[in-house]
């Protein structure tokens, strides 16, 4: 029997903005639900816009205004076997002190920028150490030096600031900082902007190699469909705020079923192709008045008259394989 | 300056020992930024990529090409002239000649001003129509060119449009001159993946419908390979191997090269065993930079001594030019 470390029920949340004396409402994640098995790597792709860094915002429970839940549940499971707590019930800093850095950490966008830039390396991980893992002294400091090399990093950065360090360097770092406390769930967003291409080769290999050796799940969301088909094991597409497709990473690639993954994937250049392509016509929805009914429609080539009222259901295509289309209904 | 004068130029574009130093600091070391680069664009339309990591120079060359950076050594030749020292309607005819996209959009128009105000400038200051329907029609003209037409964009903001329909305003921006030339720093890189190909798409249809060539900067080689005819390889300041893309791509030389095109992610997962092979990463640029030999001999699996040593010489292999000592026998 397979356990669950994390469930997504229901979840829909958004962007509360007030603009001259009216309230604007963005909808951002509309309706998301998930179970993850342990011991994989999930990849969220989509537009910018589509509301991936929301959704990671939201499983962490990094709820700051305007970003609010307007229903549905984060459930994580602390310990195999044991109950499960909804993260956005739990007040902040209770969350704060029992659940993050412990059991979900979260690797931001632009996670170079994060570091303080008045602290050394060293102290970054002391206190992550201490507060955490109550490791302190020399033991901190041996755990922090391996994980450091793990990352292809020396030891004599450990006394250097920030900004001493390259781009690249940094966001290493705090790859390193967000996986030595051994997480369940490691939230990963846009992990390799910045750097270049040989470089992001050796970061996705260490979150490879990390999540071989905790065997837990790391959730990675890109814009970019070619580093999670180099990363993921899983895969799940986002659109304007939902989820309309989610697979095993080969089904998706080899079989893609809504009309809106096959657009993506046939727009995509590959070496070795000079095939002529054709991108996505259009642009996605505002997502503070989004299209009714299936919110790709309005782009969609395939698209029916019922898809323009209804909201199409999650159907299982092929076995784990689920897309939400109405092309799919009568099977 | 004589050259100015010479005609009937065998090239469009002759990069001609180009190097650029910068200082680290205000007193800290020189280190070239370029190192000796040459290429040339052939007088029939191309594509020409030039790819490179961050820090590679690739930028600075772009600059140095629109005349925005003097070059410290070296000089480019534009149809024969230096376009470093044109002067008056000279330096106006380049400007015509020579046209650049860049690679946010958003950054390019001023966010406080219409897109029309600066198409209408451009047409104004640099083709110097003066009628107003003159100047509608030729902006209208132009946008059609990139899918766009006068009506969506004339009474638009910047922040109005999104980021691939500002894109394609300022490609048209670019085109509204008649450049024979455009240089395009990364202009699909802030786009989404989905939108890239539709821009791809519009510079393959100016160079083959109205003879414009295009230097596409790109760290993308996937992209590259879509739309380029020719390819240079830069690594620290140093082009490494160049040549068409085709064989550049599929049958490369240089060890730097190899790596590159193992390291590219793509949308297939069938390469993912291939791309989880372990790698050695660099940690010391600036010393990279320093190098007196070869500028990759540090992470090369290849190099022995005299790389290290000895700058490569630039060896020829077919229509492939490599600097690498691995070829030096041949």
């Amino acid at each position: 029997m397979s356990s669950f470390p994390i469930i997504v029920k229901n979840l829909s949340g958004g962007y509360l903005i007030g603009l001259n004396g009216t309230k604007k409402y963005v909808d951002a994640v509309n309706n998301v639900n998930f179970k993850l098995e342990e011991n994989q790597i999930i990849g969220i792709a989509g537009e910018s816009g589509c509301g991936k860094s929301t959704l990671l915002k939201m499983l962490y429970g990094y709820l700051k205004p305007p970003l609010i839940v307007r229903k549905g549940e984060v459930l994580l499971q602390r310990k195999s076997g044991s109950g499960y707590i909804d993260v956005l019930k739990m007040n902040p800093e209770e969350r704060k002190k029992q659940v993050w850095w412990k059991y979900i950490s979260w690797i931001p966008q632009n996670s170079m920028n994060v570091l303080n830039p008045v602290t050394r390396i060293r102290d970054h991980f002391t206190e992550v150490l201490k507060v955490h893992m109550k490791l302190e002294g020399k033991d901190a400091d041996e755990l922090a030096k391996s994980y450091l090399s793990n990352v292809g990093l020396s030891e004599d950065i450990m006394n250097a600031f920030p900004h001493q360090l390259s781009g690249g360097m940094r966001q290493r770092i705090v790859i390193a900082l967000s996986l030595i406390t051994k997480p369940k769930v490691v939230l990963a967003d846009e992990p390799t902007t910045a750097v270049d291409v040989i470089t992001q080769r050796a970061i996705l290999q260490l979150l490879a190699n990390v999540q071989k050796e905790l065997k837990n799940i790391i959730i990675v969301v890109s814009h970019d469909l070619s580093i999670l088909a180099m990363l993921s094991h899983k895969i799940a597409i986002m659109y304007a705020g939902k989820i309309v497709e989610m697979g095993p990473l080969d089904m998706v690639f080899e079989n893609p079923a809504h009309p809106y993954t096959k657009m993506l994937l046939n727009s995509l250049p590959k070496l070795g192709d000079k095939s002529a392509k054709k991108g996505v016509s259009g642009s996605p929805p505002d997502l503070a008045s989004p299209p009714p009914g299936c919110r790709f429609h309005p782009r969609c080539q395939e698209c029916l008259s019922l898809c323009k009222s209804k909201e199409p259901p999650f159907l299982e295509v092929e076995k784990d394989h689920f897309v939400a289309c109405f092309l799919y209904e009568r099977r | 300056m004589k050259d100015l004068t010479s005609d009937g130029a065998a090239c469009l574009l002759e990069v001609k020992n180009v190097s650029k130093f910068f200082r680290y600091g205000f007193f800290g070391f020189m280190f070239k930024a370029l190192d000796n680069v040459n290429f040339s664009l052939s007088n029939e339309p191309r594509i020409f990529t030039l790819a490179g990591e961050s820090g590679s120079g690739k930028s600075t060359l772009a600059k140095i090409i629109l005349g925005i950076h003097q070059p410290d050594e070296g000089r480019i030749l534009y149809k024969g002239k230096d376009i470093h020292h044109l002067k008056g309607s000279d330096a106006k005819w380049l400007k015509r000649e020579i046209q650049a996209v860049f690679q946010d959009p958003y950054a390019t128009f001023n966010p406080l001003k219409r897109v029309y105000h600066y198409l209408h400038e451009t047409v104004k200051s640099l083709m110097g129509l003066t009628n107003e329907t003159e100047i509608q029609n030729h902006i209208d003209n132009t946008l059609s060119s990139v899918g766009l037409r006068l009506s969506d964009v004339r009474e638009k903001y910047p922040h109005e449009l999104s980021g691939g329909e500002l894109q394609r305003v300022a490609i048209a921006r670019a085109l509204l001159t008649n450049p024979r030339l455009i240089v395009a720093d990364e202009p699909v890189s802030m786009l989404d993946a989905s939108l890239r190909i539709n821009i791809l798409n519009i510079f393959k249809h100016i160079k083959d419908n109205y003879g414009i060539s295009l230097i596409y900067i790109t760290h993308d080689l996937a992209t590259a390979y879509y739309i380029s005819d020719d390819i240079a390889i830069l690594y620290r300041g140093t082009i490494l191997e160049r040549g068409p893309i085709s064989i550049v791509l599929n049958k490369p030389f240089h060890p730097y090269t190899k790596i590159l095109l193992e390291s590219l992610p793509e949308p297939d997962p069938k390469s993912k065993s291939q791309y989880m092979r372990p790698i050695k990463l660099s940690q010391i640029e600036e010393k990279e930079f320093l190098m007196r030999g070869c500028k990759f001999a540090l992470r090369c699996p290849y190099a022995d001594k005299r790389c290290k040593e000895e700058t490569p010489p630039e060896i020829k292999i077919d229509e492939v030019i490599v600097k690498c000592w691995l070829y030096s026998n041949r």
